[in-house]
């Protein structure tokens, strides 16, 4: 059951105060398979607010694999309600605006999430 | 006639009405503006000056009162002694005051643990005459009243205090801090307090609320005394300060406040009691919270601020104002002011406020110094030593890290270290330790050592990046000690085997154990997800086995996997305990 806001106000502003930095190179986490980039992850966001962001970065990663909502692998309806209503209350997070992955990005992307054994 | 009429008027000679004629005179304008110090020098002149016994105690304010008790010390023992022959005095009989006893043969930790176990209300009679016809009959010491609730709790006594002026609160507590230091019986302060407060001094259950108030009290400034004076005691009285202020200030006691108000203004003025000494311990407390308050960057109040408010108040936070306290010039008197407000909530909201400010003040309060085994003195913190204290302090650490050595080989071909087993085949780990580079070479081996991290920190989570690798990293929640939330992991370019190091490492950098539980969250990778299709236990999974590695890095032992489904997400969590 989703909450009446996906943020508390003070991870609201956080996230707001964010700027997207064109010329970041992401980092992949290899325990959610998914890539993500300095300038999406604010400081001091508190661990609910950054539950959400890992909400969004996996769903991100199924559209990076050329995915859709429906191949989430736990519960596919939560994650596209949850990126939906992330698209109302921050729709200038950084993170919105990397759907699609630069060349370089797509080649690590998929060498990263092909390792057997990233650990 | 006449004389009795003279009489009847008693000290006001003249007649007129108290205070305002008198002193409109030059005289009384003078009188009025004597220093303490002229006054009791007066005093001392008289030759017929009062012992006080005779002074009409309803014409007395709360102060003059709660002075009174204290300087004719009421309570004190009666003898009546005749004499021998001899010359030889003889006690014929004697009266030994309940509290006589009581400052003299027990601490007042004992009073106070006596207090906790019986909670019966207790009625204190003081010393009071009765005239029953011709007779009279002196009625003392203290009764249990069964069946009969209090008339006074703890939290109202604290309150009717935090009411006050701060001058009277500063009595209070300088009387507080004599009794429990044994200047003054306890029974003097009991009948001061009940006076200050106009509660009186026969109210049921007045001497456990004011034992309570006290031990608070007295909380504070042994603290202080003891860590000025660089007494060992200071470790163990650290705690009971923090819990003490936190417990006074939700009153509305400005216990800072009330101190200096006491030492700036108040003490050179008054001839109320003498508690300069014990409430010098308090400001001087107050004075090295502030100090070190003010010697952190905004950022590190923010985040202090920050972290604290949430973590005590939870959604009360907003209404209280993080920004307050992180904007504050001294944070005592934000604090003070915390309190005051908390103190006209419920008693949940004033739980919470007072938990906060026993946190902000552990977190501030100067630290008692000690000798290291090489002879340095350094700062001793009470919880030294104590495996899983590291999140109630401060969430992480930050600058660079130079991880411990572990020995690590490479062999030739995949970018890999050696497994334990691989090490085994090659005459063990203590072998290859003991071999030269050369010697490796010759066997197709290499040592590898961990890099340097760079350690960052907000106010919830901790991260660990290596220096000379930029995919390389790690970041993890810590929503209460002893547990880590994994969050983030990747060894960059690292080579493969060194995931479990990497994190040891970093969770060792930021002292942040997981003695109780380590979430991985979110495993939605590829190999976990076919393995949980296949059936798989969580701890034969490739990140289960990382951590598992990590842990054992750590002296930490994992008792149980489980998965667990959240939301969107499926996670693994490891319940631990720390191997000894």
């Amino acid at each position: 059951m989703l909450q009446k806001t996906l943020f508390i106000p003070r991870d609201l502003q956080l996230i707001e105060e964010l700027v997207l930095e064109p010329t970041l190179e992401p980092r992949f986490n290899a325990i959610s398979a998914y890539l993500v980039w300095d300038d999406e992850l604010p400081s001091g966001i508190t661990p609910d607010g950054l539950d959400v962001l890992s909400s969004l970065w996996t769903a991100r990663a199924l559209f990076h694999r050329g995915l859709t909502f429906s191949d989430h692998p736990v519960n596919p309806e939560y994650s596209r309600r949850v990126w939906e209503q992330a698209l109302k209350e921050i729709p200038s997070w950084p993170g919105f605006q990397r759907l699609q992955l630069s060349e370089a990005d797509q080649s690590y992307f998929e060498e990263m999430i092909g390792k057997e054994n990233p650990y | 006639m006449s004389d009795q009429s003279e009489k009847g008027k008693g000290d006001r000679q003249s007649g007129a009405p108290a205070d305002k004629p008198v002193l409109n005179s030059p005289e009384g304008q003078q009188v009025r503006n004597a220093t303490g110090d002229q006054v009791e020098a007066i005093k001392a002149a008289n030759p017929n000056v009062s012992d006080g016994s005779v002074k009409n105690w309803a014409l007395m304010t709360k102060a003059e009162k709660f002075a009174h008790v204290e300087k004719t010390g009421q309570d004190r023992s009666l003898e009546l002694v005749d004499r021998e022959p001899s010359g030889k005095e003889v006690v014929v009989a004697a009266r030994q005051m309940v509290a006589d006893v009581e400052a003299k043969s027990q601490p007042a930790t004992t009073l106070q643990e006596l207090a906790e176990i019986d909670s019966r209300p207790i009625k204190d009679y003081g010393f009071g005459v009765e005239q029953h016809g011709q007779d009279k009959v002196i009625r003392t010491g203290v009764e249990y009243q069964v069946g009969q609730p209090p008339e006074v709790t703890e939290q109202n006594l604290f309150e009717r205090i935090g009411a006050l002026p701060l001058e009277q609160q500063a009595q209070v507590i300088g009387a507080g801090i004599k009794a429990y230091n044994a200047e003054l019986t306890h029974q003097q302060f009991r009948i001061g307090v009940g006076a200050i407060t106009g509660l009186g001094d026969g109210v049921v259950g007045l001497p456990q609320s004011a034992e309570s108030l006290g031990t608070s009290i007295i909380g504070v400034a042994q603290f202080g005394r003891d860590v000025m004076t660089n007494d060992p005691a200071a470790i163990d009285t650290a705690g009971k300060a923090g819990e003490s202020l936190g417990k006074l200030m939700v009153a509305g006691i400005h216990v800072f406040g009330a101190a200096d108000a006491y030492l700036g203004n108040l003490g050179a003025a008054t001839t109320v009691g003498d508690y300069g000494k014990g409430l010098r311990d308090v400001a001087w407390l107050g004075q090295q919270i502030n100090q070190r308050w003010e010697a952190m960057s905004p950022e590190e109040k923010t985040r202090l601020a920050t972290k604290l408010t949430v973590e005590n108040l939870g959604g009360l936070a907003v209404g209280f104002g993080a920004d307050r306290l992180a904007k504050s010039v001294k944070i005592t008197e934000a604090l003070e002011v915390l309190g005051t407000e908390a103190s006209a909530m419920g008693s949940g909201v004033r739980e919470k406020a007072s938990k906060l400010i026993s946190r902000m003040a552990d977190e501030l309060m100067p630290q008692p110094m000690g000798l290291t085994p090489d002879g340095r003195l350094m700062p001793i913190k009470n919880d030294t030593g104590k495996f899983d204290d590291f999140a109630a302090k401060m969430v992480g650490r930050s600058g660079e890290y130079f991880p411990e050595h572990k020995p690590m080989f490479l062999a030739p071909g995949p970018n890999k270290v050696l497994s334990e087993r691989e090490m085994e085949a090659f005459g063990g780990l203590k072998k290859l330790e003991a071999l030269s580079d050369g010697e490796l070479a010759s066997i197709g081996l290499r040592r590898y050592d961990m890099p340097k991290l760079n350690l960052q920190r907000d106010d919830f989570s901790i991260k660990a990046f290596v220096i000379g690798d930029t995919k390389a990293w790690v970041h993890a929640s810590l929503p209460k000690p002893g547990t880590v939330v994994l969050e983030h992991l990747d060894n960059g370019a690292m080579p493969s085997g060194t995931g479990g190091e990497l994190l040891a490492q970093a969770l060792k950098a930021h002292a942040a154990h997981p003695t109780e539980r380590v979430i991985l969250k979110n495993i939605v990778n590829k190999e976990s997800f076919q393995a949980i299709k296949a059936g798989a236990l969580p701890q034969d999974t490739h990140i289960a086995g990382c951590v598992t590695k990590a842990l054992r890095l750590l002296g930490i032992k994992p008792v149980s996997y489980r998965y667990e489904t959240v939301g969107d997400k499926v996670n693994i969590v490891i319940d631990t305990v720390v191997v000894r």
